[in-house]
This record gives C-alpha cells, sequence and structure tokens, in this order.
C-alpha cells in the first residue's frame, strides 16, 4: 500500500513533461517542418510576446515545430535556453528583447553547432544573422513631433533605460535631435519591470519643479509604460499642461492617446516584424551561419488623437 | 519511585513508519530519478547523451554556487535576500574594474568575491550588532547594493571590448567538461566539508538549530552568524562574476534573477537525505533539478506554462512529501 503510494508520488513530477509532450504536439504539414527554438524575455512584456505570436502564427501555419522557453527575464537562463536549444538540434534559434552581446556565451554554442541566430530588438552581434531594429527608426518621427510641438522650447522629462537596445537607441535618437535646441532635458532612468511606478513617482517630483505655466513641458517614455506612469502622476495632480509621448503603442497608452491623456504614440507594428521574420527564417536556416547580417527596421506608425479612428480601422488587434 | 529509560535503539519502529522515514528522506531523489528515466526514454537521442549531461551541469553551475551560499546562511537560522543584488553588483565591478581602470582578470574576479565579502559583513553586523530582523536588514541592504550598482554603472551594461579572456573562463573546458561544472563541484567539495567536517560548520548547524542551546555550550553564536553572511556573500559575489563570463558584460539587474531560483532549491534540498535541515548536496540536488526539469521542457518542445507548474510543483512535492512523510513516521 505504502509503496503504492510512493510510486505514485514519485511519479506524478515525471509524467508531468509525458503527458505535456503530448499535449504540446504542434502536429506539422506535409512539407519538411523545421524546428525552431524561441527565446522568449518574458511571457508578460506584451509587445515583444506580439512579435512572438505573429511569428508562431505563421510557423504554424508552415507546420514547424516550435519550442518556447521563458526565462522570466535572466540572461543566465535565456543561455541556457539556447544551450538547450542545440542541443535539441534546432534549425535556428529566435531570441528576444535581450542584448545581444549578453547572449554571447548561448550565441557562440549555437553558431558553433551551425544553428543561426534570429534576434527581436536585441542588437547585432556575432553569430545574429537577422536583427530587427526596433531602436531609432521607430523614435524619428514622434520626437520630430515633439519639437514641432514644443517650438524648440521647453522642459522635458526623459524616461530611458539602459539595458535594453531599444530603449537606448530611441534615448540616442532623442538626445541628437534636441541637441542645440533650447529644450532642457532631465533624464531619469526607470528600471523593468517597475517602469509605471518609478515613472509616475519622478513625473511628480519633476512636476513640483514644474508647476503649470512654467513654459512648455513635455515627458516622453522610451516604452508606454513609462508614458503611463506619467499619466498617472498628471491625472493624480490635475495637470492638463504636460504633453505625453510614447513607443511600442500597447492598447493601454493608444486608449490613452484616444483619451487625450497622451498626446502621440509610436506604434510599432511588431506583428508585421514577427511576419516577416517568420517568413525570412527558410532563407536564414538555408544560408545558415555563413549569412550576411542584416538589420531590418520594424515600422513604425505615428497615433495622434486625430489618426487614431483611421488607426483603429487599420489595426483593430492593436486597440482590443 | 524508579524510573524506566527506555533506549532509543531498542525501540522498533513500525514497518510502515520506516516507509515513510524513506520516502522523507530519499523522494525528492526518486523524483529526479524517475524524471530522469521519463526522459530518458522519451527522448534517449538528445537527453540521454554525454553533452546534454554535462549541458544540464554547466546550466546548474551558478546557481548552484549562489543556493550553496545561502545554504551557510540558512543553516546558521537566518536569511538572504540580498544575494541577487550582491551578484548584480559583483558583475557590475569585475567589469568596470576591467574596462575602467584596465586592471587584469584575477583581480577583476577578486574584486567581484570581494564585494560579496564586504555585504556579506554588512548584513553580518545589521542582524547581529544592531538586532535588526534578517529579512528586514538583507532586504535593505541588497537595496543599497542596488543603488551602488547604478551609481557605478548609471543602469548601463558594462561591457569588455575584447572579452575573449574572460569568456573563456565560462566557456573553456577542460576534458571536454565547460571549466563551471569543476567550479561547482570543487565548491560542493569544500563547503560540504566546511560545514560537515569542521568546528566551524559544526557550530554553524549548532546555532541554526537551537541559538540558545548553542550559546550555553560556548559557540558565539553571532561570530558564526556572521561568517554565514560573508560565506554567503563571496559565494554571490562569485556567481555575479561568472555570470559576467557568461555574456562578457555585466548588466545592473542581470543576477537577480537568483534570488528566488537560490531559496527554491535550499528548500527543495532541504528535503533530500535529511529530515528538514538545509545542507549542501541537498541544495545541488535542488539546483540540478531544476535545471533537468527546464531541460526536459525545451527538449520536448512543450509549452512555456509548464515550466511554471514544473517550478512550482518541484518544490511543493519536494518539500510536501518529505513533510507529510516525516509527520507520518512520527506517529
Amino acid at each position: 500500500m505504502i509503496i503504492r503510494r510512493i510510486a505514485r508520488g514519485v511519479a506524478l513530477l515525471a509524467v508531468v513533461p509525458t503527458v505535456a509532450s503530448a499535449c504540446g504536439d504542434t502536429g506539422g504539414g506535409d512539407d519538411p517542418a523545421y524546428s525552431i527554438g524561441v527565446v522568449q524575455f518574458s511571457s508578460s512584456e506584451e509587445t515583444s510576446e506580439t512579435a512572438l505570436r505573429a511569428y508562431l502564427d505563421h510557423a504554424d501555419d508552415q507546420g514547424w515545430e516550435v519550442t518556447k522557453v521563458d526565462p522570466q527575464g535572466s540572461v543566465d537562463k535565456a543561455i541556457s535556453a539556447m544551450n538547450d536549444f542545440v542541443q535539441k538540434g534546432v534549425d535556428v534559434i529566435v531570441a528576444t528583447v535581450f542584448p545581444s552581446e549578453s547572449l554571447t556565451a548561448g550565441i557562440r554554442a549555437a553558431s558553433a553547432a551551425g544553428i543561426p541566430v534570429i534576434s527581436f530588438a536585441g542588437g547585432p552581434a556575432d553569430g545574429v544573422v537577422v536583427d530587427m531594429d526596433a531602436g531609432r527608426p521607430t523614435a524619428t518621427e514622434i520626437f520630430e513631433m515633439l519639437l514641432e510641438d514644443l517650438d524648440g522650447e521647453g522642459d522635458l522629462l526623459f524616461f530611458g533605460n539602459n539595458q535594453g537596445p531599444p530603449c537606448m537607441g530611441r534615448e540616442a535618437e532623442l538626445m541628437e535631435l534636441v541637441a542645440g535646441t533650447g529644450i532642457e532635458v532631465t533624464r531619469k532612468e526607470v528600471p523593468i519591470p517597475g517602469h509605471v511606478e518609478a515613472a509616475t513617482q519622478f513625473t511628480h517630483a519633476w512636476l513640483a519643479e514644474h508647476p503649470a505655466g512654467s513654459g512648455p513641458l513635455a515627458v516622453v517614455g522610451c516604452l508606454d509604460e513609462a508614458a503611463l506612469g506619467a499619466v498617472s502622476a498628471l491625472r493624480q495632480e490635475r495637470r492638463q499642461d504636460v504633453l505625453v509621448y510614447g513607443i511600442n503603442g500597447t492598447s493601454a497608452a493608444l486608449h490613452a492617446v484616444e483619451s487625450g491623456d497622451i498626446r502621440a504614440v509610436s506604434f510599432i507594428d511588431v506583428a508585421a516584424a514577427g511576419r516577416t521574420a517568420a517568413e525570412r527564417t527558410p532563407e536564414v536556416i538555408e544560408q545558415g551561419t555563413d549569412a550576411e547580417p542584416s538589420v531590418i527596421p520594424i515600422p513604425a506608425v505615428l497615433v495622434t488623437s486625430e489618426t487614431y479612428t483611421s488607426f483603429a480601422e487599420k489595426y483593430p488587434g492593436a486597440v482590443q | 519511585m524508579t524510573a524506566t529509560t527506555i533506549q532509543p535503539a531498542l525501540v522498533q519502529q513500525p514497518r510502515s513508519a520506516q516507509l515513510w522515514l524513506l520516502l522523507g528522506r530519499y523522494g525528492a531523489l526518486m523524483m529526479l530519478a524517475a524524471l530522469v528515466l521519463v526522459m530518458s526514454a522519451l527522448k534517449p537521442d538528445t537527453f540521454a547523451t554525454g553533452n546534454n549531461v554535462v549541458n544540464i551541469l554547466n546550466q546548474s553551475a551558478l546557481s548552484a554556487v549562489i543556493a550553496m551560499g545561502l545554504t551557510f546562511t540558512l543553516v546558521t537560522g537566518e536569511f538572504d535576500l540580498s544575494i541577487g543584488n550582491t551578484a548584480s553588483l559583483a558583475g557590475v565591478v569585475a567589469c568596470t574594474v576591467i574596462v575602467r581602470h584596465d586592471l587584469s582578470i584575477p583581480v577583476a574576479i577578486l574584486s567581484g568575491i570581494l564585494v560579496g565579502i564586504l555585504i556579506g559583513l554588512l548584513n553580518g553586523f545589521v542582524v547581529t550588532v544592531l538586532g535588526v530582523n534578517a529579512l528586514v536588514a538583507t532586504l535593505g541592504v541588497g537595496t543599497l547594493a542596488v543603488g551602488v550598482n547604478y551609481a557605478i554603472a548609471g543602469g548601463t551594461p558594462v561591457s569588455l571590448s575584447d572579452p575573449d579572456g574572460f569568456l573563456e573562463i565560462s566557456l573553456g573546458r577542460f576534458l571536454g567538461i565547460p571549466y563551471p561544472v569543476y567550479i561547482m563541484a570543487g565548491l560542493a567539495l569544500l563547503a560540504w566539508v566546511v560545514l560537515n567536517r569542521t568546528v566551524l560548520g559544526r557550530s554553524m548547524q549548532a546555532a541554526g538549530g537551537n541559538a540558545t542551546a548553542a550559546e550555553l555550550s560556548g559557540i558565539r553564536v553571532d561570530r558564526v552568524r556572521v561568517v554565514g553572511f560573508v560565506i554567503c556573500g563571496a559565494l554571490a559575489g562569485l556567481t555575479g562574476v561568472l555570470l559576467a563570463t557568461r555574456t562578457g558584460s555585466a548588466a545592473v539587474s542581470a543576477g537577480d534573477t537568483y534570488l528566488l531560483a537560490a531559496f527554491a532549491a535550499a528548500f527543495f534540498g532541504s528535503a533530500v537525505l535529511r529530515d528538514g535541515q538545509f545542507h549542501i548536496i541537498g541544495t545541488v540536488i535542488g539546483v540540478i533539478t531544476v535545471a533537468v526539469g527546464f531541460n526536459a521542457i525545451a527538449l520536448l518542445g512543450m509549452e512555456t506554462y509548464w515550466q511554471y507548474f514544473f517550478q512550482g510543483l518541484v518544490l511543493i512535492i519536494g518539500v510536501g512529501v518529505g513533510t507529510v512523510a516525516r509527520r507520518r513516521a512520527a506517529k
């Protein structure tokens, strides 16, 4: 009796992968199926997950076998996942958001095994044959609009994050554009996770130094979440004299544009980027690690309260 | 009136109690063995290979090092919530001394470990001298470490311009086995000897078991606890440096995620071989069990949510079965 209970208890955990492997069978069509290893950044990171969903939809249509691992933001776990994919013998590894240079050990292991790496917004590096760039190109239009709105004068609170290439690229673009203007930039680093709360706190402090009527004022978040944090502070202080700008185009930020809380958002069409990456996958696999590295800018769409309706008609999924 | 003493050795335990004891001590190991057997049957070509065993051990190495350090603190009856922040700071300091001060790799490694030792000392001071609860003290010190980290790096990853020598520490191999595996094995042996075969280690166990009794038997409990924090900090620092050698750079929050993983491994390990006591072998087995599970999930191509199921189940079943078994055995 007890022996049976013991056997049942210890077998329970072992059964998990068995059952799950049956549940996770992706099936596949008649075409030869590629095996793809996907290293997520974090399941809760909306933008990269949207890109991956588009990639996975295409992969599913093609009957490719896809394995996803969620390293929960941990570089070490991401490298471990890449090594697991090397053991599995996948045809290509897709990594998201993690700076490519921080995945060196994993990328080198993949390269040594002849497995090419596609990066979503991780930046170029040896072994990365395709990088989907979500940095500078996505910020140019919205920052030009910001300069126009402020007419080259005023105070700007900028929320940056130096741990991810997209934010770093966007910040570089902003600093280049405001250089030589009369705009005074206060830059604050926001940690991720925790960027919404941090942005709210920083905005409260900045607003105290910049009372209503003290000149043209604006807040820019290198990510929408930081911009939404600023909106929260502005609502609490009932301030309506500060323009807010965000980048990425999460549904919450887009709705804030619709309601007028955010002046503009640069919507990054990550779903299109996901599809593009998926469509290029066969070519990448064919060329392997010898492929000429390429950087593909992710397309961006500027959304304001004036253009929101037409945008929502064109991208209904984005505002859901 | 006469007193009758029953010699424990003469007490015959019922067969059921013996079996429950067996389950309590070996249940977690049996779970790992079952996992390995099932995976070997399902994926004989990819899981049950020498390369994959090395891969799993390599993946376990850093988590094992930091979790072994944490075990010293837990053995003394304390907690350390600053280990993740310590690892992050140590990695940033190690890379910074190379990038900004052009110092050698050994100096960089020692700098990272020194950072850990200093944080351990500070933790020990706040807990034993100021009398602050370890949870609060280490949370505070860990937050200070985050502040220092941002002050040094400004939030930006510190990347080496020529990382090859540094990367060799993680990527290099001897007899086909990566160096971090040797580091893990060597430290596990050393930590086991310290905890089980030295006066210091036994004092730590005594302090953690019953601080008052230990104090009365002449053990300087506070000093022992400080040493526990220092060892924990040093190994967290080493982990941060090793993590930086995997990437050739150090990010300000790179090591933060080790905190929960290390605690989970140590608590799972407490259910291995011993009756709910923290010990080095158990901790290492805990880390390896999680690594085997993650490796299995990746090789089987399972959905992401299974990772979370596995993480939760391994802790609940590993520790829960041991607890229930011991309770049943005591009846």
